[in-house]
């Protein structure tokens, strides 16, 4: 009976050799690949390099492993000559130009839409009063149609002009009160009007610096794009 | 001193183009051209598609350079990026060649994916050709999730470290996961590999 327990207990040791052998072999093997990729911790280096010593099958798997590598880094296709260069020129094409800077106020092509436009209202107009001449000048031609329409838009417009300036007389009148009735008030507003200004000078100037990073002095980067994150 | 290009880090040289430098996003450029071409090709399998997707991500990632956050590895910034682009470049031309079932086990979606199977590679030689079909082929077969590590690993030459990070998955899995993908890699590519 102990002879018996004596055997069971050998086989079971032996078993268990070889259940620790197989998994020690699963291990070293990750470790192998982890080595490869440099992302072996230092303490497990240098037990595998202690197995590997006394190890033949998995030296030749850490050669196998590393042939795979060399392998797929055959397998890399090569980046075309001057695909750097075209980036580059994308992206510079990309920062606003100089004319859309300027905006197209200052292009006289850029006057063409606008001047259609009002030759398109113009002929509108004509075609307009030519039609409803006898409406507007019972009696009279198209010229005198013309010109009542005239009278129309003149009147129109010294109505608004006095409207404004009635306005501002009426905001020049209160401000003047107000400023008058509260200390340093006229200091307080004179302050404020200057950093309005500063404000304004600051804007232009930021304008200013975008049109000359264009032409080759420096870059603003654009913050447009996608959200990548 | 001015530092090598190799030796400035990649922030820095985003910094320098934030600076107003903008020749520094060619070093830029010329650091991830190779990687990012590769990677793409290695999900698109069109060389031509490859590059030209490569400069749109670089474009998207001037574009956004204003919001790169530093606290973030750039490298992982515009690997999402190229991943994104990659994948709506997929979806939209819609090619009906290879399609790669995506297992569902807890990753973000069981979507199947339609790849593209590998083309006439631009590889050299016949033995060459022969070579570069195999390889591709071999990674081409990869279950996807393999695939796309594999991928990223290898092409996009990211660490192990970087890739966990772009994926959002655990470092012990990305470990698993390629150790998995390098075995069945091997094992396909056995008859190429010298002993």
């Amino acid at each position: 009976m102990a002879r018996m327990d004596e055997m069971n207990s050998k086989m079971d040791r032996a078993k268990d050799a070889q259940d620790s052998h197989a998994d020690d072999h699963a291990v070293v093997r990750q470790w192998l690949d982890l080595d490869l990729a440099g992302e072996l911790a230092e303490a497990d280096r240098a037990r595998l390099e202690a197995h590997l010593e006394g190890c033949a099958e998995c030296r030749a798997e850490r050669r196998s492993l590393a042939a795979l590598d060399d392998l797929l880094a055959a397998g890399r296709v090569p980046v075309r000559e001057g695909f750097d260069a075209q980036v580059q020129a994308r992206v510079k094409a990309s920062l606003p130009g100089w004319e859309a800077a300027r905006g197209p106020v200052h292009s006289p092509a850029a006057w063409r839409w606008p001047a259609a436009a009002l030759a398109a209202l113009l002929a509108a107009t004509a075609a307009l009063l030519g039609w409803a001449s006898p409406e507007l000048a019972p009696g009279g031609s198209f010229a005198g149609a013309l010109a009542a329409l005239g009278d129309l838009f003149t009147t129109s417009a010294l109505a608004a002009a006095g409207l404004l300036g009635a306005s501002w007389q009426g905001i020049g009148m209160v401000t003047s009160e107000a400023l008058g009735e509260i200390p340093g008030g006229l200091v307080a507003f004179t302050v404020l009007v200057v950093c309005l200004n500063l404000l304004l000078i600051a804007l232009v100037r930021r304008r200013t610096s975008t049109v000359s990073a264009e032409a080759g002095t420096g870059a603003e980067i654009p913050g447009a794009g996608d959200d990548s994150r | 001193m001015t530092r090598g290009v190799e030796q400035r880090s990649d922030e820095d040289l985003v910094s320098a183009v934030l600076d107003g430098d903008i020749d520094r996003f060619g070093d830029l450029v010329r650091r991830y051209q190779g990687r990012l071409v590769n990677y793409l090709y290695g999900l698109l399998r069109n060389l031509d598609e490859a590059h030209e997707l490569a400069q749109e991500v670089f474009l998207k990632v001037y574009q956004a350079l204003d919001r790169f956050d530093p606290r973030y590895r750039f490298s992982t910034w515009i690997f999402r990026v190229a991943q994104n682009s990659a994948i709506d470049q997929i979806r939209k031309r819609r090619l009906k060649l290879v399609s790669i079932h995506r297992h569902d086990d807890g990753d973000e979606d069981g979507r199947d994916w339609d790849l593209p199977a590998a083309e006439r590679g631009p590889y050299g030689d016949l033995r060459n050709v022969e070579r570069g079909e195999a390889i591709q082929e071999a990674v081409d077969s990869l279950p996807w999730e393999y695939r796309e590590l594999i991928v990223l690993r290898h092409f996009g030459e990211l660490s192990y470290d970087e890739i966990a990070t772009l994926k959002e998955m655990p470092l012990g899995t990305v470990k698993n996961k390629l150790f998995r993908g390098r075995q069945m890699l091997k094992e396909k590519l056995a008859d190429y590999l010298t002993d």
